[in-house]
């Protein structure tokens, strides 16, 4: 069922152009470094890449609906901290007392921007400030060790399937899979692209907008608690700064998937394709021995480069759009 | 097909009203509005409108940009709650807390601007915000029904006089097209009342000759208010026209062989 969405999304012209990147990249690197075509280095790249992707899709579900969100980094950070502070305590209270500290982010950035109407990039700007305060005082400016190895088993355990392959990218396709089928056949699902491409007349056909925005934004935080429950069990600790350098890629991945700043638009799978493509370019900038200002150097680039490629296709198809509907 | 409220179809009610507007309103009161106010802060939008909406009758209100108009639409609609006064709905009080109370009473509005998400497909938009859908899993698991929505959304257009590529995006159709859907999705709920909030004024006279031959068709399915700025508009269409004036009723006729539009135009 799933499988005519991801066809149509791949066969669009974003999705041609990422995996035509992707596989570019590949083959440079691959050349470059004899590190990187290895298995190794594969299971490595999806680890790395299911922390982005999990974020992604937070930020994925909140551009469909025409808001972004932020403060993700900020909220992985705390679930990250608060497991940490938490630990070595009950393996379940752990785990929901970082989640609900998460949703409480969410629970704040949906009030703020979906019943008093301040923009949602005030709100989450301001949220990831104070989110991160907070984390400083829970941290106390220090690294703090989780121990509790069920926790971190969970999260990213290694057992001996697909070459001891973390459980984190186990979770980040469950959970691909899950909001990929949510958003393309799911009532809520189709109401965030409805409320994304015209919040009025969704409202006006009886669309609950304001809570469509609402619940979107608890889940982009609970994305963030689950990829800090990711990070931190990664780490085995919680820095305060654990979520730092996420921010930028996990914002860039679903506009690079064609999602629109404006809503209404956007694929999981493309922005997968969005998050595997950041991820080569990571992978391979680290492995060829470059500084991390690269990597951020040519990120940058790319993002500036889709979103000029989108806007001149925007301008081209409303062009062909205003002919056609002149002949009809 | 299945349009007709009390049982009719649209083929049998094209027969009987091809042409212009006939006067044949039924006696019973499906709408009433009583007294109705609205407040802006310290601006009097409404100041006490009513009026009565009949069974296979088309009103129109009448009045300049700012008369208030779409106010007492909106009002109707669950848009905004009025500062005073009442709403019947075949003799029973009606308070709508949102649009979503009032589509559920029976009450479905065109709007100038079709209220379409541009980037959903038509059978999306004819199905907005009430997807029809389709359980797994003994009711665990519920997914929209997109095959049922296409269909349908198809049959229905086609019974109003469209035949629209159902899977195309919005965006891509005409003014008149998208009104046609618009209208052809507010009575695949069999509404009681119509509300028709200038759904012609962007429109090329072709595409509005073609929306009022519609409107007549359905006017036995369901009575309507048509609100625009245009007199000669409401008098092509309306068995009887209300002029609003700076939030009040200013005018009430009926509109008949020896209607005079000079005279209407005194109170606008």
């Amino acid at each position: 069922m799933y499988t005519r969405e991801i066809r149509k999304a791949l066969f669009d012209i974003n999705g041609i152009v990422l995996i035509v990147a992707s596989i570019i990249l590949i083959i440079i690197f691959s050349f470059s470094n004899p590190h990187f075509f290895t298995l190794n280095n594969f299971r490595v790249l999806l680890e790395s890449m299911s922390i982005l992707a999990i974020l992604s899709i937070g930020v994925h579900f909140l551009l469909v609906a025409g808001e972004i969100d932020i403060s993700f980094a900020s909220v992985l950070s705390l679930s990250a901290a608060v497991a940490a502070v938490a630990s070595p305590g009950n393996t379940f209270y752990i785990i929901l007392v970082s989640l609900l500290a998460a949703a409480a982010v969410g629970v704040v950035n949906g009030f703020f921007t979906a019943k008093v109407g301040i923009p949602s990039f005030l709100v989450t700007l301001a949220t990831m400030v104070g989110v991160q305060g907070i984390v400083y005082i829970i941290t106390d400016y220090r690294a703090v060790l989780l121990s509790n190895d069920l926790v971190i088993k969970i999260f990213f355990g290694r057992f001996d399937v697909v070459g001891k392959t973390a459980t984190a990218v186990f979770w980040m396709i469950v959970l691909l899979i899950i909001s990929g089928v949510t958003l393309s056949y799911a009532k809520y699902g189709r109401w965030a692209y409805s409320t994304g491409g015209n919040a009025r007349a969704a409202m006006l056909m009886g669309i609950p907008t304001k809570r469509v925005k609402f619940i979107l934004f608890i889940i982009s935080s609970l994305m963030g608690g689950i990829a800090g429950l990711i990070m931190v069990s990664r780490a085995h600790s919680a820095r305060p700064l654990i979520g730092d350098g996420l921010l930028m890629p996990a914002i860039a991945a679903p506009i690079l998937g064609g999602a629109l700043l404006t809503g209404g638009r956007g694929s999981i799978t493309r922005t997968t394709l969005g998050c595997l493509l950041l991820t080569i370019i990571t992978n391979g900038v680290n492995l060829l021995g470059f500084e991390p200002a690269y990597r951020d150097i040519i990120m940058g680039s790319i993002l500036i480069g889709a979103l000029s490629i989108r806007t001149l296709q925007q301008k081209g198809g409303n062009f062909l759009i205003r002919k056609r509907k002149q002949n009809s | 097909m299945r349009l007709g409220k009390r049982g009719g179809t649209i083929r049998m009610i094209e027969s009987k009203t091809t042409g212009s507007a006939v006067n044949k309103v039924g006696a019973n009161v499906v709408l009433e509005c009583r007294n109705i106010t609205k407040n802006f802060g310290h601006i009097q939008a409404l100041k006490g409108i009513s009026f009565k909406l009949h069974e296979e009758e088309i009103l129109g209100l009448v009045g300049d940009n700012g008369a208030g108009k779409s106010t007492i639409i909106k009002i109707i609609r669950g848009v905004f709650k009025p500062s005073s006064g009442e709403i019947y709905i075949e003799g029973e009080k009606k308070e709508f807390e949102n649009p979503g109370s009032a589509i559920r009473e029976g009450i479905q509005c065109v709007y100038q601007e079709s209220a379409m998400v541009e980037q959903l497909s038509v059978a999306e938009n004819f199905f907005l915000g009430r997807e029809p859908i389709k359980r797994y899993a003994k009711g665990l698991i519920k997914f929209v029904d997109f095959k049922k929505m296409r269909a349908e959304a198809n049959q229905h257009l086609m019974d109003v006089g469209f035949n629209l590529e159902i899977e195309e995006e919005i965006n891509n159709f005409s003014g008149g097209q998208r009104q046609a859907v618009a209208v052809a999705r507010a009575l695949y709920s069999k509404p009681k009342i119509l509300l028709l909030d200038e759904p012609t004024t962007a429109l090329s006279e072709k595409a509005q000759m073609r929306l009022f031959t519609l409107f007549r068709r359905i006017r036995e399915i369901c009575p309507m208010i048509f609100v625009t700025h245009d007199l000669d508009d409401a008098i092509k269409l309306c068995d009887r026209i209300m002029i609003i004036k700076l939030g009040g009723p200013a005018f009430e006729t009926d509109v008949k062989e020896s209607c005079k539009k000079e005279e209407i135009l005194k109170y606008m």
